[in-house]
């Protein structure tokens, strides 16, 4: 199962160790991680994209709570939330008759050519499944370099 | 006033009340130390040979007195050295504050000569840890960490203090406050959580308390006993919640674990409500979990509410503390006996009796037998005697066989099962509780792990008293080794040295037993003796601790031979 935990933590250095450490420590993948500020100044927001079942996410997020810096905790499915990523796409040399078709891809992904200088850079704001689609659909091209910010979460 | 940084640390000590500590000097840890050497009037220090028995004997100063344990070593290995007693108080929730030295702030992250990573290292295996940089943050730092220490399900905290910081001058003023915005433990229980649980316990027949750490930690002892009495239910301790009830008492029905007692073990799955009191459900206790008391409706109170459900599904969690919410319980119980479901426990012990323990504690020929030993001197001290215990066989039969009559009088690794444990944890208890006789209870195997404590004990004259059961065996492995890898004693026997040697070097006096007929004057002679004092008890080699649940098996597979 899926699941979205939001943590809020007093912004020390050691909480993001010991954050990690937790998922380490039970052999878990985290899918995706962003840290962020807050409307609260001193307090940063940790969004925690894991895919574990229903027991472990209770236990686990108890734990993170037991973090003396983290001032609350929550986790979601993803019916319960607003989420998003943004994803960046560099593609390798496109040949100018294949410009057009990569624009109509680009377009029905509802994504956007964010820079043409060197190399051509697709960005793309969705959810995860929507990059994975744009990803696959921008293969045919050759994808020099990928980057995705991981999710952003807001509960609904 | 200004004062330096390592002044401040002193001075944080004394507000927290703290006037003993175990450490070990060291380059970055000095300001600190000539800090000290100004307040050795007021705060006493523990030279200790390895910072490891620093971390423990500070744990045996925590557990036998229930406050915080203080210790400080050096930046590096100093550091390094505690790591294994911090990690054995985090299992153990055992509240420390652990002062390292760190390199100078400018230094840090350049490699610097004794530079480690310590709140990296640390981070997992502390309740909390914080770098601190600057002399101001001093008196903060410690009001917080003493108070996380030691409150909540406690748990050890590490300082780390650059060495400027411990150099440059503040001025000092402790906090009376201090701002934990996630720090919270909830003690009080809901109302509708003590009715539901009252109901529960009012309609069950079989009701069953399992008594943890929990209740010494929140000196709940007379709470449980009148529980326990009132409503008529019997009670079996787990390894860290011996002595938190009397054991010659009517209800007290024994130990639980790998090598518990039979019946409290064999009778979890009969119960129909078990009353988990501040324990954690470790697989320890509750062997193969898809078979564990699956009939039972389990009333699960912890001060930690990661622990409720984490292994045991319970009917209803009470994330409170536990004195608070037997106070609460205890009004609503109603009165009750049930003496058909105490009379199951009797005719197990009778079970057990006949299989076990007559033979181990009576034997009529053949070496003399750890439980003898241990039996004898539960005798001659009346079970009031603090007992430390390390690792291994006879940590066991010190559990199973000595009969406390006290709270607060069994100390021993648990959750981490540490070798070497004892001996420093025993000079944190002798100086922790100077009126009460303090008997370590070591393997051969053990005792070497920290045998360079006989000079601390030596050096501050404690009256420590070491009985040493020795087997000539990592005698736990063997054991394994014999019952599950068929006696393939892969590097288990030990060459030892003359112990009463090594003791005497240390100018500890000491004396070896062979003979059962030696025994009790042995006993007797180390008890009576002023000072420390080394019993070396040769017991056999192969003898084996049951009865036992081995590892993967049910609580109902308890094994008696
Ligand atoms: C530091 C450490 N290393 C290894 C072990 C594994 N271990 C558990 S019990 C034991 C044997 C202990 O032997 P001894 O101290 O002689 O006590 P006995 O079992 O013979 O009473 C060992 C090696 C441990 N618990 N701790």
């Amino acid at each position: 199962m899926k699941y979205t935990i939001l943590a809020f933590s007093e912004n020390n250095p050691g909480v993001l160790y010991r954050i990690s450490d937790l998922f380490l420590k039970r052999n878990i993948n985290i899918e995706s991680l962003t840290v962020s500020e807050t409307e609260t100044l001193g307090i940063s927001r940790f969004t925690i994209y894991v895919n574990v079942d229903e027991r472990t996410i209770n236990t686990l997020t108890k734990q993170l709570f037991r973090i003396i810096e983290v001032v609350d905790i929550y986790y979601f499915q993803d019916a319960d939330i607003l989420f998003k990523e943004i994803a960046f796409i560099k593609l390798k040399k496109v040949t100018s008759d294949k410009i057009q078709y990569l624009k109509t891809i680009v377009v029905n992904n509802n994504a956007t050519i964010a820079s043409e200088k060197t190399q051509i850079v697709i960005e793309k704001v969705g959810t995860e499944k929507e990059v994975d689609a744009l990803v696959k659909d921008l293969r045919t091209f050759g994808i020099a370099e990928f980057i995705r910010s991981g999710r952003i979460a807001i509960k609904k | 006033m200004k004062i330096t940084g390592g002044e401040a640390i002193m001075e944080s000590l004394l507000k927290e009340g703290v006037n003993l500590i175990f450490g070990y000097p060291g380059g970055a840890i000095m300001p600190s130390y000539d800090a000290l050497y100004k307040y050795k009037d007021r705060i006493r220090h523990i030279l200790v040979r390895h910072e490891q028995g620093a971390t423990h004997a500070a744990e045996g100063f925590a557990r036998v007195t229930g406050r915080v344990g203080v210790c400080i070593a050096t930046s590096g290995p100093g550091a390094t050295n505690l790591v294994t007693g911090i990690a054995d108080a985090m299992l153990d929730c055992v509240p420390l504050v652990c002062i390292t030295g760190q390199v100078g702030a400018h230094l840090l992250g350049s490699d610097a000569f004794q530079e480690v990573d310590v709140i990296g290292i640390t981070a997992p295996i502390t309740k909390w840890n914080y770098q601190i940089t600057r002399p101001d943050q001093i008196p903060d730092i410690f009001a917080k960490a003493f108070h996380i220490a030691r409150t909540g399900r406690p748990g050890p905290v590490l300082i780390d203090i650059t060495k400027n910081a411990q150099i440059e001058t503040l001025d000092f003023v402790y906090p009376q406050s201090f701002d934990l915005p996630g720090y919270a433990p909830t003690y009080k229980p809901l109302q509708e959580s003590i009715q539901h649980a009252a109901q529960l316990i009012n309609q069950s027949v079989r009701p069953y308390i399992l008594a943890g750490h929990g209740i010494l930690i929140s000196q709940a002892e007379k709470e449980l006993l009148a529980m326990a009495e009132k409503a008529g239910i019997p009670v079996a301790c787990t390894l860290h919640g011996l002595s938190s009830f009397p054991t010659d008492h009517a209800l007290y029905v024994g130990f639980l674990g790998m090598h518990g007692n039979y019946g409290p073990n064999l009778l979890t799955n009969k119960a129909d409500v078990i009353i988990a009191l501040g324990m954690r459900f470790d697989d320890r206790v509750t062997g193969r979990l898809s078979d564990y008391a699956k009939q039972a409706k389990i009333i699960h109170i912890d001060i930690d509410p990661a622990e409720i459900h984490k292994n045991v599904h319970a009917h209803l969690g009470i994330a409170a503390d536990v004195k608070v919410t037997l106070q609460m319980l205890l009004t609503l119980v109603t009165k009750k006996t049930h003496k058909s479901w105490v009379h199951q426990f009797r005719k197990c012990d009778a079970q057990e009796i006949n299989k076990v323990i007559e033979k181990e504690i009576h034997p009529k020929v053949g070496k003399i037998t750890m439980a003898e030993t241990v039996q004898m001197l539960s005798d001659l001290t009346a079970g009031e005697a603090v007992v430390v215990a390390d690792v291994g066989q006879h940590q066991m039969v010190a559990a199973r066989y000595y009969k406390f009559k006290y709270s607060r009088s069994w100390i021993s690794s648990g959750g981490a099962g540490t070798m070497g444990f004892g001996v420093p944890a025993a000079i944190g208890a002798c100086l922790g509780a100077p009126g009460r006789i303090i008997v370590a209870i070591v393997g051969d195997g053990g005792f070497q792990m920290t045998i360079q404590e006989l000079g601390t004990i030596a050096q501050e004259n404690l009256p420590v008293k070491i009985l040493l059961l020795n087997n000539n065996f990592l005698g736990m492995v063997r054991q394994w080794q014999q019952m599950f890898y068929e006696k393939r004693y892969s590097f288990v026997q030990l060459d030892n040295p003359d112990f009463i040697h090594v003791a005497n070097g240390f100018r500890i006096p000491g004396k070896k037993i062979t003979k059962r007929e030696e025994l009790k004057l042995g006993l007797k002679h180390l008890l009576k003796s002023q000072g420390p004092f080394l019993l070396e008890v040769v017991v056999g080699k192969e003898d084996n601790v049951f009865p036992m649940m081995p590892t993967g098996a049910s609580v109902e597979e308890m094994r008696l031979e």
